[in-house]
């Protein structure tokens, strides 16, 4: 019977062609999507390899239509796998995936994965007491070793270098005890801690109170205030004797974190409770089954759902800089940003619970002469209370999360923290914040899920 | 006992009363602020802008010709004569002229009828150290392309010694795709490209440890328990954490752009995908594999023919639904220097240039309609 | 070149005794049907023969080979000639008839082969003529679940012919389909024992199908084995010893 409606051979020059004329209407749509996406790709990108794709996915493509035209097999896997080599090569390339430079730039990580094990929770309080040394920058006489005499004694291998000279300290007569930190201080007061391989460092004490050690000058001139060519500049090498007078405390960032979640979790259960009472009466609006009535009702049905899908569509996180140029900065703004992104969202949700609940009851009270209003009243809103609530819980759930990052954009909670930690990489506040995120969210993620469970 | 559970409804309703009043005051809720003068301006200023993207824009002509006038004339007060200036179109001008004066200036070879602005462009100088512009008439050409224009010597022109003098004709051509939108295009396409390679990526990294997670393939013997449970526990704990902050973090280790977002979508689909999958491996039907091994079937074919035919599918699903939620995720992960659009609206919006982010905005939603729409066809089709 | 299953003994790791000490010998071309409750432990002996359930104790010797002692790949060389169709069918649902009944095959091809998806054409040839066989040959390229029960379990028979077996283990083949189909699967499988010389253990629920296609019945009751002989030596003393005092017979 096949033979009879077999259509000329010739068609598989267009592929398409020969599957349309063979009744596979699926294979037909499939085939015209992915060539034009072919073509569009090599318009787009402009390269060879592309149209050589796009003919080898026109020669794949026809060879299975020839073999269905003569009742063999089908064999489309080769065509299938050069589309996708295409689509994949393009993908590859536009968002410049570098398979290599997470390896390359692993020290950049580094950092993030040892503070994980060791975040910024605790602080002592501590006492220091500094001992000043002045180094002149650059040289321009010839360095000599200095001296600074106090209850301990402490010598500089030289009282001037330039940035990157090496210098030797040491010292006698220091208490065992406290440790040492060694900071430079540039001529405008900034001061910044001096580093060895990346780390602070911290010389060791003897048992007979001395120390030694070597470290590399930094470079502190302060931009715009360069020293006059053949003069120098007075910094200063500051060593500083740290002892811990008391026990633990919270740490400013963990202190920060605490507050900051409970500021996140706040934005969130507001912006939920708004959305849940404006969501609630405009998903009546938007049930086909409430609003089939007139021709009006319809079209207040299809403008709500056209509205709730626009809206649903925009992530909060866009709501969050609209919100932040309209109302200014602050945890106000991502409020705002969550609640009219859950109104879309919920809207959408109990719309659908509207249309699926029992219409028996509907129908009874109408037969008793109940007015429209009255029926929502009696036979609508009981039977779906238990699942807009459920709903609105699993929605709060969702919001603590989004909350966590609103500030990103400037819409309060923990996220305006966590992210100018990030740019300062300041890497043990990043994994206080990142911790106190994933306790918090687990927890009501938890007590979300028994919530539910206990409603439906 | 009623009186009890009285007791307890007043006591959640207080306790859910503080809470509120507490998140009120910690939110700083202030409806003032949604309406105040300046900020209405604001709203409606984005919202206006909103609903009119940018599209199509007219391609903006510009002529341009320019001479110099010293100023005062050297030679004493000789009556200067005309000198011309340009290629196509000309300038008609005295070479010098005394402040106070006024200058006639003609000009020919212009598009007919369109606007001409002339100005004063003035060489940095001491007392003018970046240089400067001083407008110095406006007129429209003739349907000849010519005009005519009597131009004022301002003093400060004595003080410069003279300056430029540039005739601009400006009109507005055909209209055009707007610059806007074929960013937005661009960066639209990346952002779809970018959620499709971190669902793929993810897919292949997830699959094979879904059936670590599966408890009815890895939960056998202490192992076997304790690898499960660990899968389990770290796709829960990296669930938590928004993808975006994966991505900032991310940023800084392999440098801005698409690829971090990328790998801060994979980690993210993977644990929710590694979750999904391993469910479904957890209700496979075990006839099929009851029925191989009894073939004689090696555990490998077992896998193969039985177990994976069975989770393709559902397996599909998922990994559609989670492109449509990357796609969703990339428009944002811009912000925090993770590629796709959601950089440029950012910047536009700063830039106050919100035309241009009403076209971003409303490309999302239609990206993000259409992939909603296409992703449940595709999964009700495979069911 | 017999079945014998020796002191047969299953207890499942909930302490249930599913078997205890069982025994008997099957010749071959024989059409065993082993009868009893839910529960007497049918299912059980019938997997401890090709140990999907590992037997606690006891011993199955087949063509002189000791199943029970059998290494992983000895144990899959003896399953590959021993055919096994399942009460649910246990077919791939979202598999094509034809790969369900290829997947018969699979412990004769090349494993890493058939790892890709392929099988040689003989046996995709093989594979129709036992579709074929069943009368299903023109629904090859349908996927399973679109085909009612009945069809579902002819692919499974042709499964089992795939394996060329010479023993059949069949666990209540038809309880999951109406009586009418009962009969015509059951023909499928007496014409495998009479034509082919397979031998069939057979474990069914109704006494009239036992009559009708058996040559031996074994009675199961809590394990043990209650009942061995001809279907016709079984009256009404031995009915209410293999399905206690309250059961009435039925049917025929």
């Amino acid at each position: 019977m096949a033979a009879e409606r077999r259509p000329p051979r010739g068609s598989t020059i267009v592929p398409g062609l020969a599957y349309s004329a063979l009744g596979l209407r699926t294979l037909t749509v499939i085939w015209l999507t992915v060539s034009l996406t072919l073509v569009g790709l090599a318009l787009w990108r402009g390269h060879l390899w592309l149209w050589v794709a796009v003919g080898l996915w026109w020669i794949g493509t026809g060879y299975d239509a020839w073999r269905r035209l003569e009742g063999r097999r089908p064999r489309l896997w080769p065509a299938v796998l050069i589309a996708l080599a295409a689509i994949y090569g393009v993908g590859w390339e536009v968002t410049e995936i570098h398979p290599l430079a997470p390896f390359e730039r692993f020290d950049k990580m580094r950092p993030y994965l040892i503070a994980l094990t060791q975040p910024d929770l605790l602080t002592y309080p501590t006492e220091r007491q500094v001992l000043r040394i002045p180094v002149e920058v650059p040289c321009i006489h010839a360095p000599s070793p200095k001296e600074v005499r106090g209850e301990a004694r402490v010598w500089l291998s030289a009282d001037c270098a330039q940035p990157g000279d090496l210098l030797t300290l040491h010292g006698e007569g220091f208490p065992t005890g406290p440790s040492l930190e060694l900071w430079w201080v540039n001529p405008i007061g900034e001061r910044q801690r001096i580093l060895q391989e990346g780390r602070p460092l911290s010389p060791q004490v003897d048992t007979m109170g001395r120390f030694q050690t070597t470290f590399i000058a930094p470079r502190a001139v302060p931009l715009g205030f360069e020293p006059p060519p053949g003069q120098s500049q007075t910094h200063f090498l500051e060593l500083h004797i740290v002892r811990v007078i008391g026990g633990p405390r919270p740490s400013e960032a963990l202190l920060e974190v605490a507050e900051k979640m409970g500021e996140t979790v706040a934005i969130a259960l507001l912006a939920t409770t708004f959305a849940v009472l404006i969501a609630a009466p405009l998903s009546f609006l938007a049930a086909r089954n409430l609003m089939g009535g007139s021709p009006l009702t319809r079209l207040i049905y299809y403008a709500m759902r056209g509205f709730l899908n626009i809206v649903r569509s925009v992530e909060p996180l866009i709501f969050g800089i609209v919100f932040v140029v309209w109302v200014g900065l602050g945890s106000f703004a991502g409020m705002l940003a969550l609640m009219v992104h859950s109104i879309a969202a919920l809207g959408k949700l109990f719309s659908e619970v509207v249309e699926h609940i029992d219409p028996g009851p509907v129908e009874a009270l109408t037969a008793t002469g109940a007015n429209r209003l009255q029926v929502i009243r009696y036979a609508v809103v009981p039977q779906v209370v238990p699942e807009f609530v459920s709903f609105a819980v699993y929605r709060w759930d969702i919001n603590v999360r989004m909350s966590t990052i609103i500030g990103f954009v400037g819409g309060g909670g923990i996220g305006f923290r966590l992210s100018e930690w990030i740019r300062l990489s300041a890497y043990r506040q990043v994994a206080t914040a990142v911790i106190g995120i994933a306790l918090v969210v687990m927890a009501l993620d938890y007590v979300s899920a028994q919530v539910r469970r206990r409603i439906v | 006992m009623r009186r009890h559970r009285r007791w307890l409804q007043i006591i959640g309703g207080l306790l859910a009363l503080g809470i509120y009043a507490g998140s009120w005051h910690v939110v700083g809720i202030d409806l003032k602020r949604l309406v105040e003068p300046q900020a209405a301006q604001r709203a409606r200023e984005i919202f206006t802008a909103f609903l009119a993207p940018e599209i199509l824009v007219p391609e903006r002509g510009i002529q341009r010709v320019e001479a110099l006038v010293r100023v005062p004339c050297e030679s004493g007060n000789a009556s200067p004569s005309t000198v011309e200036a340009g290629e196509g179109p000309r300038l008609f001008l005295p070479p010098c002229a005394s402040p106070g004066t006024r200058i006639r200036v003609r000009g020919e070879g212009f598009r007919p009828r369109s606007e001409l602005v002339l100005r004063w462009v003035f060489a940095p100088s001491p007392q003018l150290p970046l240089g400067g512009e001083l407008p110095a008439g406006r007129t429209r050409t003739d349907d000849a392309g010519r005009f005519e224009l009597e131009v004022e010597i301002r003093p400060l022109l004595a003080r410069e010694g003279g300056a430029r003098l540039q005739a601009e004709a400006q009109w507005e051509g055909r209209w055009r795709i707007s610059p806007a939108l074929t960013r937005t295009i661009e960066l639209m396409l990346q952002t779809i490209f970018l959620a499709l390679m971190a669902t793929t990526l993810a897919t292949g990294i997830a699959a094979p440890l879904s059936f670590l997670a599966a408890r009815n393939i890895t939960a056998r013997g202490p192992v076997g328990t304790a690898v499960y449970y660990m899968v389990r526990t770290t796709f829960n704990v990296v669930r938590s954490i928004e993808p975006l902050v994966v991505a900032a973090i991310f940023a800084t280790w392999v440098g801005f752009g698409p690829f971090a977002g990328v790998l801060a979508l994979t980690v993210a689909t993977v644990v929710n995908l590694g979750k999904l999958f391993s469910e479904v491996i957890e209700t496979i039907d075990p006839g099929p594999v009851e029925a191989l091994l009894a073939t004689g079937a090696n555990s490998l074919q077992v896998i193969r023919y039985a177990v994976i035919p069975q989770i393709t599918l559902p397996f599909l699903a998922f990994i559609i639904y989670h492109w449509d939620i990357n796609i969703r995720i990339s428009t944002v992960v811009g912000f925090v220097g993770g590629g796709g659009i959601g950089y440029q609206l950012k910047l536009w919006i700063d830039q106050t240039d919100y035309h241009k982010a009403g076209t971003a905005v409303w490309a999302i939603v239609a990206v993000v309609s259409a992939m909603d729409y296409v992703s449940a066809r595709l999964r009700e089709a495979i069911r | 070149m017999p079945l014998i299953v020796d002191r047969l003994t299953k207890i499942y790791p909930d302490g249930t005794r599913a078997l205890h000490e069982v025994s008997f010998t099957v010749e071959d071309g024989e059409f065993v049907a082993i009868i009893g409750l839910s529960g007497a432990g049918k299912s059980t002996l019938l997997r401890c023969i090709n140990r999907l359930i590992e037997p606690t104790s006891g011993r199955v010797i087949w063509n002189g080979i000791d199943i029970t002692a059998a290494s992983p790949r000895e144990l899959r060389k003896i399953r590959r000639q021993i055919g096994m169709i399942f009460q649910q069918f246990n077919l791939v649902k979202r598999a094509t008839v034809l790969t369900n009944v290829l997947t018969g095959r699979l412990g004769y091809v090349n494993p890493w082969l058939s790892l890709l998806g392929y099988f040689p054409p003989s046996e995709v040839q093989r594979a129709m003529r036992a579709l074929e066989r069943v009368g299903l040959a023109d629904l090859a390229d349908k996927r399973a679940d679109e085909l009612s029960g009945g069809q579902q379990q002819r692919v499974g028979i042709a499964r089992a012919l795939m394996q060329e077996p010479r023993l059949l283990l069949a666990d209540e083949p038809v309880a999951s389909l109406d009586p009418v189909l009962a009969h015509s699967i059951l023909r499928y499988i007496e014409e495998l024992n009479r034509k082919d010389g397979v031998t069939v253990l057979c474990s069914l629920h109704f006494l009239d199908l036992v009559h009708r296609y058996a040559t031996r019945v074994i009675g199961l009751k809590d394990g043990i084995k209650v009942f061995d002989g001809r279907p016709d030596e079984i009256d009404d003393r031995r009915f209410k010893e293999i399905y206690g005092q309250e059961a009435e017979r039925i049917g025929g």
